[in-house]
């Protein structure tokens, strides 16, 4: 019989953000969005800054903004190991969105005091926890 | 001459002031040990993660190996040696300097530099004369991530440049607060599997898609994995040394109480003997005006 769900673990350094199953999840992997249903083929790779989506089976979704981290799909087993990963409903709004505005502002001044390419990946990283938390609503 | 019962009190006093000391390590270090005790307990299940992955991938790895898995002649050694800043910790420190011993005379002949994460590694290794390339006090709190980062970065970028044939990590690892074990961990090049670990994973681990290929996902998984692997490391030395120092106060604490018991013993009898002594003068006046 063909498994309806598979089992996710979401580790980060700190705890296990979410041990469960899920009859369907969309990963940010580092070559874009991955859907993931119930017996996808063994797979590992890298997690881009971005919205985790996980879909019980009740269909209830639970979005989580994870970053800096790797997957692996293995009979029906998915590890996600992120070192940084919160619940959508825990993002603080202000906190993001003041430093989406100071990576924009550091983007745009030409001086090269700053380096470019942490601005550049504080402004990705800010955009999707926006997004996630605007996914909530 | 017996001690007078005012040189007994005095030093029962000292005794007390030095117990209220202990007493308040003591607590202080539960306080500590209970924080990084479930650090470290949560730490293990992520870098367990990690290193099933790189296992993974190193399975995967077929012919094309990447530079981070691949031996080479150990010539030169770089061991990192886990230790406390402070003493008070009964053989903590002792034991991770016989294991730097032991492992000096397993690679005896080889070239190996120390780095000292922690004050009483440093200088007991600077008395035997060792080379010691850098030495830090043990970084605490939001400074952990950071330390660890850097001097991740660092070991990593000397094994590359073959600075180091080589990295190690000594540290001790925490069963319980009873049991802590000096450990030695082949940090780099990244231990291969063994035959039969190659074989169980084999079984399912056939077939893996790597994305984006091999040596990206390498040069991305690997470094962060011994990242994860160093401050685990680090949290579980934390760990064993707040157990360590736990366990020596409540021992301190023990015997002092010990020793005031017997103190407050010599004080009575050396009073009664004092009140003994005045007795037999009055009696012995008394009598001799009878007489």
């Amino acid at each position: 019989m063909k498994n309806t769900s598979f089992h996710l673990k979401l580790i980060t350094r700190d705890r296990t953000l979410i041990d469960g199953d899920y009859a369907f999840a969309v990963i940010p992997s580092g070559a874009g969005p991955l859907g993931v249903l119930p017996g996808h083929t063994s797979l590992m790779g890298t997690l881009n800054a971005g919205l985790l989506v996980l879909r019980d089976s009740e269909k209830k979704e639970t979005p989580v903004f994870v970053d800096r981290g790797f997957f692996m799909i293995a009979n029906d087993a998915i590890t996600v190991t992120a070192r940084v990963a919160e619940l959508a409903a825990v993002i603080d709004v202000d906190r993001a969105t003041a430093a989406r505005d100071r990576a924009r502002q550091r983007l745009n001044s030409k001086d090269s005091a700053f380096d470019m390419f942490r601005a550049r990946s504080a402004l990705n990283r800010a955009e999707a926890r926006l997004k996630v938390a605007q996914s909530m609503n | 001459m017996p001690a007078s019962p005012r040189d007994i009190l005095r030093r029962i006093r000292g005794i007390k002031s030095t117990q209220q000391i202990t007493k308040a390590m003591e607590m202080v270090s539960a306080v500590k040990l209970t924080r990084v005790r479930n650090q470290a307990e949560n730490a293990r299940g992520y870098v367990d993660a990690m290193g099933r992955m790189v296992r993974i991938l190193c399975t995967t790895a077929g012919d094309s190996e990447h530079e981070l898995f691949r031996e080479r002649e150990q010539n030169t050694i770089l061991l990192i040696v886990l230790t406390s800043d402070r003493g008070l910790c009964g053989t903590f420190n002792t034991s991770v300097i016989n294991a730097v011993e032991a492992f000096r005379q397993e690679h005896a002949g080889k070239n190996i530099t120390f780095m000292c994460i922690g004050r009483k590694g440093a200088e007991a290794l600077a008395r035997t004369g060792a080379s010691i390339e850098e030495a830090l006090d043990t970084p605490w709190g939001t400074a952990i991530s950071k330390e660890v980062e850097r001097i991740n970065y660092n070991a990593l970028g000397a094994f590359e440049a073959r600075r180091y044939d080589a990295v190690y990590l000594l540290y001790s690892r925490f069963e319980n607060v009873l049991v802590y074990k000096p450990t030695v961990v082949q940090h780099l090049p990244v231990p291969r599997l063994s035959a039969e670990e190659a074989k169980s994973l084999a079984k399912w681990a056939v077939d893996f898609l790597l994305e984006p290929n091999f040596d990206a996902l390498a040069n991305a998984l690997i470094p962060q994995y011994l990242e994860t692997q160093l401050h685990y490391a680090l949290v579980e030395s934390l760990a064993s040394e707040y157990a360590a120092r736990m366990v020596a106060m409540r021992n301190a604490n023990d015997n002092a109480e010990e020793v005031i018991g017997e103190l407050n013993l010599s004080y009575n009898k050396a009073r009664q003997a004092t009140i003994t002594r005045d007795l037999i003068d009055i009696i012995g006046g008394v009598e001799a005006l009878n007489g």
